[in-house]
């Protein structure tokens, strides 16, 4: 049996914890640079406001509803993320965390699936007492499953915490009602497929035949109908390994000018590539774009376009650069070479820029490499610098050691707009909460 | 291969040189070799539960005679329930404030109790917003700190 183990709201949860005044009032966080929404407390949620919401959208209802705007503080969501963690893997010698607010624990059968659930029940009273943080769980038999049921824990508050799929009624009634553009590995694109094929839950899916799933959406798809229809399908590494890495901004001010765009091209670079040799993979593709203000929102998160939405793009001085790297690689360096090459090519003065990103894809386990005995480069030599830069940034903090390229965007970082950050209370000597006495 | 930069920090020198000397004295083991492991860890001691602990820095002078003072540092373990007599960090109407806990023989409230004459005892009953937020399990108080 698996547990997915799900924080609700986290963002805005890990704000209430040092601010219990906050409960049941509408919360916010918002991204780097306070542009959009990236977490909202149910409060927010039931007045409407989307995630990823621009801020300047939402000053009306933030004034009217007194909501209560927070820039985000990863160091405080890191450290609560990793007390949630280890509560969590003292309960099972499997658990997998798969995000910074999500966990997938595994149970042998020795113990009967009510038992779990009352488990459950006490890890949630556990970790919202003893952390502050509420969480949802989901328990069934595959992880894909075990995601639907920890949407039904969030839902409904009768769960008290937990939802058990543990028999057939109970896996169709779940699946009968649960939209499949809710399913875990389904995605924007396939959805609009989906639906279009008039398959609106995650049952219409499951009861198609095991052709239709491969034939539509591959290797993956058949994955998800076979972890929908029960079978214990996705793999362990593959769940590590991120299918995309996506670094992007929203410009508080519009920028104009080739060295600015290029320093946060190669901040984004650097950012990736560290998540990549952290998951130890490489990656053979990248996408590089720019948008101007007017076409801010048209970049889905996958950064899959289609053919008229990339002419519209680049019709209008957007930059979308799809790179394919001769061989793949996780270094810095030498993502940025291709990265800045592309820019290049395609920038055009004159255009107001307002978002700019890089997405890394195909990526790969890293053993994958075959490329060490070709090329002209010498990556031995740039794996050992690369360590090397790495650790002293591990050691002495996150930029000491950046590339020149970055100098720009690092010298802006002093003015950068996070005018509502909460103090780092559980990290931090000098941010401890105050108690009056 | 890897870097070799960390050998020429100090302190990775003085652990090299540690391991190595224990291993190159040819003569008589030192008997005390297995025991070097053991330390002294305040933290260990202090901190049970580390994934519920938090720290807390006190203002104010209504815990005085319980010892604790302005610009002390509390240990908060939050997964333990608060006891009849524990000392606790409530968030009161949306302040945090630390107080001993204390429940009415008559079931129908409970106290946050002062250690300073000079401050009343607050009555809590369903009507106010409380949140028991961690039971105070140490109180650091620094008598002479670095000079």
């Amino acid at each position: 049996m698996y547990a997915l183990a799900d924080c609700n709201n986290f963002f805005v949860s890990c704000e209430r914890v040092f601010r219990p005044d906050l409960e049941g009032k509408p919360v916010v966080v918002l991204s780097g640079n306070d542009g959009c929404v990236i977490a909202r407390s149910n409060e927010v949620k039931a007045l409407g406001v989307k995630m990823g919401a621009p801020l300047f959208k939402i000053r009306d209802l933030v004034k009217q509803h007194n909501i209560v705007c927070f820039s985000s503080n990863f160091e405080l969501y890191g450290d609560l993320s990793s007390r949630v963690m280890r509560i969590l893997s003292h309960y099972s010698d499997r658990c997998e965390q798969y995000s910074i607010d999500e966990a997938f624990l595994y149970f042998d059968d020795n113990r009967s699936p009510a038992n779990l659930q009352k488990l459950a029940r006490q890890i949630v009273v556990e970790i919202r007492r003893g952390i502050g943080i509420p969480v949802s769980i989901g328990l069934a038999p595959t992880r894909t499953l075990a995601k639907v049921a920890s949407k039904y824990a969030k839902k409904y508050a009768g769960y008290k915490g937990a939802c058990l799929i543990d028999t057939e009624d109970k896996r169709i009634k779940a699946l009968s009602q649960f939209e499949i553009s809710d399913v875990w590995g389904i995605g924007r694109r396939y959805s609009t497929r989906l639906q279009r094929a008039s398959i609106r839950t995650a049952l219409d899916f499951a009861n198609q035949s095991s052709e239709f799933a491969r034939n539509l959406m591959h290797l993956p798809g058949l994955r998800t109908w076979q972890e929908l229809n029960g079978f214990d399908a996705v793999k362990v590494d593959e769940l590590a390994r991120h299918l995309t890495i996506t670094r992007s901004r929203t410009f508080a001010r519009h920028v104009t000018d080739l060295p600015t765009l290029e320093s946060y091209i190669a901040d984004f670079c650097s950012s990736c590539a560290r998540k990549l040799r952290q998951q130890k993979s490489v990656c053979a593709g990248m996408l590089v774009f720019a948008l101007p203000s007017r076409f801010e929102t048209i970049l889905p998160s996958s950064g899959v376009l289609v053919d008229e939405q990339k002419a519209t793009l680049t019709g209008g001085g957007g930059i979308f650069a799809e790179v394919r790297l001769p061989v793949p690689t996780d270094l810095t360096a030498e993502l940025l070479e291709y990265a800045l090459a592309a820019l290049r090519a395609r920038f055009v003065g004159g255009y107001p820029y307002k978002k700019a990103g890089v997405i890394l894809q195909n990526i790969l386990p890293a053993n994958s490499q075959i490329e060490r005995l070709f090329g002209e480069r010498d990556r031995q030599k740039e794996q050992r610098l690369q360590k090397v830069v790495d650790s002293l940034n591990e050691k002495r903090g996150k930029n000491t050691v950046i590339l020149a390229s970055q100098v720009k965007t690092e010298q802006m970082k002093d003015k950068l707009q996070s005018r509502m950050l909460s103090p780092c209370y559980s990290t931090r000597w000098s941010d401890l909460i105050t108690v009056k006495c | 291969m890897e870097p070799t930069i960390y050998s020429i920090t100090p302190s990775a020198d003085e652990h090299v040189e540690g391991i190595l000397a224990e291993h190159l004295h040819a003569g008589f083991p030192s008997p005390a070799a297995d025991y070097t492991d053991e330390k002294i860890d305040v933290v260990r001691e202090l901190v049970r539960h580390p994934e519920t602990t938090f720290y807390a820095r006190v203002d104010g002078d209504s815990m005085l005679d319980a010892g604790i003072f302005s610009g002390d540092i509390v240990v908060v373990d939050r997964s333990r329930l608060p006891h009849d007599g524990d000392f606790v960090v409530a968030c009161l109407d949306g302040e945090f404030t630390l107080k001993e806990y204390r429940l009415d023989p008559s079931g129908k409230c409970a106290w946050l109790v002062p250690h300073n004459a000079k401050y009343e005892k607050i009555r809590v009953s369903e009507q106010n917003s409380l949140i028991i937020w961690g039971v105070v399990t140490h109180n650091i108080h620094t008598l002479s700190g670095d000079r």
